[in-house]
């Protein structure tokens, strides 16, 4: 069904509302959680204009994510990089059907609080963002509005998770075109998964222990991890995404749906691209409609991309240690 | 794949074959409910549950859930694949028993809006199902809300409706039957009029009495919610299915 593994029942996120004989609540984890499992097998997609949003909500996004700028050009740009404008994202709220997500600086209670409170449907603490506390994330149980985290390893999944995020996506190494890096993340989390597993059947808990101390949560959320095999809340790709084959590999790889950064709008023909991305991304399994999205793009119009070992700027190593 | 999908073999077995339909959205969870269903109180062992995507699968199967999702990437993705006529002709054609959640509700319908961008006419849908829906209805996911519903016909009671961005059905063909309805004031008022923004209170059809706000529909075998019955950890709704889709096998 869902996993409600670590919820809190006296989150203040949770509002009751009663009107005559029926209650009826909001903001629970069950409702949080269930909101990323509807986005499952889908493509969420980085937009900074309605024209975008609408380019991708046609070619069968699953959920928009609104930036002032996309991840390439924050690189780019250099300087801060903070939350939208309000006014855009309130302009593709009211022009799209889907879901609308924003971005705010991690940390950044007040930020969060802004976001949520103009109604965006997701809120995504982002590292591709300027961080505003090094040593602190949100306490996303606080809020009403779900909450989505970057994570490159278990432990930090299940840190992120312990703050209340409802949903997860691995970092990868945003606006460089470049693969790799969610692929190493997804498969550590996949090894590290495998480890918990073994370590919860062989019955020995105070090794259980070590690893909880080991990755600084607490001893039942990882227990519950390692009981359910699988990380309790949706956990997307993300960071480096530009093609129908990489949106492929990474559903082979066990993710639950791709988010798309700089990888669409950055090339020169965004919307076959996200329209190939969206078919590779539901038929991964079918190597004959991926190599037909495949044909869709042409590679000369890809983003040119960023080997990761030359980058001066390591996003993914922003909120890590927290 | 090929071994069992003659005709021949399908009058010979026992179970059914449900499918749900995978192109996006909260399949696995309706995979885990059928098959907790199937099971209940005791299954056949060629019962089957399948995650179906391509116009083939659907022609096999005895009965289809389409699941929650964005019903826009279900039905554009399906509409390409050739997949929505399929599902259409199953269900037109043999009476396939079908269970639409949410966007699958959606799909069903007639006809959808949306409660901010309004009209719809882009969007591909079923068509099957004599209904209006109205999308997003109680605005974005800060207003998504669970609360416990009676559904009288069905003899259930007291389950647990999860309501996430849910639609709502606003008006009913003659044929569809309303299986349950929102108390007035429970999920803020929503499921009004299209167009205004989240003025929730104004939910007076012209003549100021409250606007119905149907949350389940039934018409022969097709059923239709707008909440997540998966979700609830309550099988009731899909055991209800399962066995109209074991009652519609025995029949013919």
């Amino acid at each position: 069904m869902i996993s409600l593994s670590g919820q809190r029942g006296d989150a203040a996120g949770i509002v009751r509302d009663k009107s005559g004989s029926a209650d009826s609540m909001r903001g629970t984890a069950r409702l949080k959680r269930g909101f990323a499992h509807m986005l499952k097998n889908g493509v969420v997609m980085d937009v900074t204009n309605t024209e975008q949003a609408r380019i991708a909500e046609e070619a069968g996004a699953v959920s928009v994510m609104v930036l002032d700028k996309l991840p390439s050009d924050v690189r780019r740009a250099g300087g801060v990089a903070r939350t939208a404008s309000i006014k855009v994202i309130e302009e593709i709220m009211d022009s799209v059907t889907i879901p609308v997500m924003a971005k705010c600086r991690i940390g950044h209670v007040a930020e969060a609080r802004v976001l949520a409170s103009c109604n965006v449907d997701m809120v995504d603490e982002s590292e591709v963002l300027t961080p505003a506390d090094e040593s602190h994330h949100i306490w996303k149980w606080d809020f009403t509005t779900p909450f989505v985290n970057g994570a490159r390893s278990l432990a930090e999944a299940l840190r992120r998770i312990e703050e209340g995020a409802a949903m997860i996506r691995t970092k990868g190494e945003p606006g460089t075109g470049n693969v790799a890096e969610a692929v190493t993340h997804i498969k550590k989390l996949n090894d590290e998964m495998r480890v918990i597993r073994a370590v919860r059947e062989s019955g020995d808990r105070q090794d259980m222990i070590r690893l909880a101390r080991e990755f600084r949560v607490s001893y039942d959320m990882l227990d519950q991890a390692a009981k359910l095999g699988r990380l309790p809340v949706v956990n997307f790709a993300a960071g480096g995404i530009a093609t129908p084959a990489d949106a492929a590999y990474l559903m082979s790889l066990g993710c639950d749906g791709i988010f798309v950064g700089s990888g669409i709008f950055s090339s020169d023909d965004a919307a076959e691209r996200a329209r190939s991305i969206v078919m590779a991304t539901t038929y991964w399994d079918d190597p004959d409609v991926v190599c037909e999205a495949q044909k869709m793009i042409d590679e000369r119009q890809s983003m040119l991309g960023l080997d990761v070992k030359t980058l001066d700027l390591r996003m993914q190593e922003r909120g890590a240690s927290a | 794949m090929s071994s069992d999908g003659g005709s021949n073999s399908n009058s010979n077995r026992k179970g059914v074959r449900i499918g749900v339909l995978s192109i996006q959205g909260d399949v696995a969870e309706n995979v885990a409910a059928v098959s907790s269903a199937l099971k209940a109180p005791r299954g056949f062992e060629d019962d089957a549950v399948l995650q179906v995507k391509t116009a083939g699968e659907i022609a096999r199967l005895d009965g289809l859930v389409i699941p929650g999702g964005e019903s826009t990437t279900i039905g554009r993705l399906s509409a390409a694949g050739g997949v929505l006529d399929a599902i259409r002709e199953r269900i037109n054609g043999d009476g396939m028993p079908v269970l639409g959640i949410c966007a699958g509700l959606i799909m069903l319908a007639r006809s959808a809006d949306d409660r901010t961008v309004g009209r719809l006419d882009g969007q591909p849908l079923l068509g099957v199902l004599d209904v209006e829906v109205q999308r997003n209805a109680f605005g974005r996911q800060r207003q998504s809300f669970e609360t416990k519903l009676d559904i009288k016909s069905l003899a259930i009671s007291n389950f647990k409706g999860v309501f996430i961005r849910a639609p709502v059905v606003c008006g009913t063909g003659p044929d569809v039957e309303a299986l349950c309805e929102l108390p007035p004031g429970v999920g803020g008022g929503g499921g009004v009029g299209g167009g205004d923004n989240d003025n929730g209170d104004a939910a007076t059809d012209g003549g100021g009495n409250p606007r119905r706000r149907i949350v389940a529909v039934r018409k022969g075998d097709i059923i239709g919610t707008a909440f997540h019955p998966e979700l609830a950890g309550d099988l009731s709704i899909h055991q209800h299915f399962v066995d109209a889709v074991r009652r519609r096998k025995r029949r013919d």
